[in-house]
């Protein structure tokens, strides 16, 4: 008996041979939940979540490779809205980040012009194999209650730096931890979003637990006004028209 | 156009299916879809070490962390164990929808250091360098070891079928 005799008796008794690969969407799924604390979350959690606000929420992406041009610098966050994730307690245990390097800044991200770099902490960090570990941090401007939205246009959205679809991972105080499984535009695994003013609304998005979203960054900045929101045909459509294939 | 995945996403979708087929070689249905839940958060909370070629690495998480069930389970049920070690027969009994009894009897007769090594070179299909990652060997020793155990087993199955001529 040769070696490919055996290992061809071997293969004949293979007890995964009848496995059959599992469906895209479980195997979505199943990847999606390794971000969980929880190994084996649940696709929903019936829990329903505080719904974030507006003004000055910060969106920090806290790993995968990220290119955004500045933002405007009255946009821009504060040094104490920065969010450094990996120092948010519930957080580092979430995203799976070491300590030496999640989500703490280490450069500062090519500045548009006018835009102070100070007030952009896009960071970036390499990992050991090549891939790159960046943090954004992201503002959004005051919601005006007077300003009406149009539908969502995909002329629009195609000035996002990112769009993303994303689901909701937890939620630990004024922070969303969104988990990114694709993206049009921009990279990230995780995505963070804190609500800094302690209003109840972001843009109209409410996160919940399990949930699938679209989300749309532009000059640091969420984009609102229907841009940004639950995983719908509609809303999916504008975004694939936004990005057709390059 | 389509979203692209990004990279943890990518990566691990890509190893959910050999994780499954090596669990399902090595341990009940229930079992192996826990531990994939578990290899994957392991996988997710380590991704910054995750090499380019991350297969063999995968296995080894998948590795540790069906030990560790099987540790946990051990230690939960440990009187059912001791009864079950009591009442454990000699011989290797094959399941009854073992498709080749024989290969799983001989593969009973190595030590399992050894069947797991011949293990991961037929149905994993791994070099001895990627087994030595899955086992934390040398690849060196990995291929002696594994040499010696093949032609054990191919011996033993030489054995079984002198003893089933007329």
């Amino acid at each position: 008996m040769t070696d490919d005799d055996l290992r061809d008796r071997m293969r004949r008794a293979d007890p995964a041979a009848s496995l059959r690969p599992l469906p895209d969407e479980e195997v979505r799924r199943l990847v999606a939940g390794a971000a969980l604390d929880a190994p084996a979350a649940p696709r929903f959690s019936s829990r329903r979540l505080p719904v974030l606000v507006g003004a000055a929420a910060a969106v920090a992406v806290v790993a995968g490779v990220l290119v955004l041009s500045g933002g405007d610098s009255e946009q821009a966050p504060r040094p104490d809205v920065a969010l450094p994730t990996s120092a948010q307690p519930g957080l580092e245990n979430g995203s799976g980040l070491p300590d030496t390097s999640g989500g703490r800044p280490a450069t500062s991200a090519p500045p548009s012009p006018g835009t102070s770099t100070s007030q952009v902490p896009t960071t970036t960090a390499t990992s050991s194999e090549g891939r790159k570990t960046t943090v954004a941090v992201l503002t959004e401007g005051p919601a005006d209650p007077n300003v009406r939205c149009r539908q969502p246009e995909a002329a629009v959205l195609a000035e996002a730096q990112m769009a993303f679809e994303a689901t909701v991972l937890k939620v630990e105080g004024d922070v969303v931890t969104l988990r990114v499984h694709r993206a049009w535009t921009g990279e990230a695994d995780v995505v963070e979003v804190r609500n800094a003013t302690g209003s109840p609304v972001l843009l109209g998005f409410e996160p919940e637990i399990g949930r699938r979203y679209l989300v749309a960054a532009k000059d640091l900045k969420v984009m609102g006004c229907g841009y940004s929101g639950l995983d719908e045909p509609a809303l999916r459509a504008v975004y694939d028209e936004a990005f057709p294939q390059r | 156009m389509e979203p692209r995945q990004t990279g943890f996403d990518a990566v691990a979708q890509a190893l959910i299916d050999p994780l499954r087929r090596y669990l399902a070689r090595r341990t009940d249905a229930a079992t192996a879809d826990d531990v994939l839940s578990e290899t994957l958060l392991v996988a997710w909370r380590r991704r910054d070490d995750m090499p380019a070629e991350p297969l063999a690495w995968a296995y080894a998480v998948a590795r540790n962390c069906l030990a560790n069930a099987e540790r946990s389970r051990r230690r939960q049920d440990r009187l059912l164990v001791r009864i079950w070690q009591l009442a454990r027969p000699p011989e290797h009994v094959p399941a009854r929808d073992d498709p080749d009894p024989g290969l799983a009897m001989a593969l009973a007769r190595l030590s399992s250091a050894d069947a797991e090594l011949v293990r991961l070179w037929a149905w994993e299909e791994l070099a001895p360098a990627e087994i030595a990652q899955v086992v934390g060997m040398s690849a060196n020793a990995v291929s002696i070891r594994l040499h010696r155990a093949r032609r054990k087993l191919k011996s033993l199955l030489d054995e079984q079928a002198e003893g089933e001529r007329p």
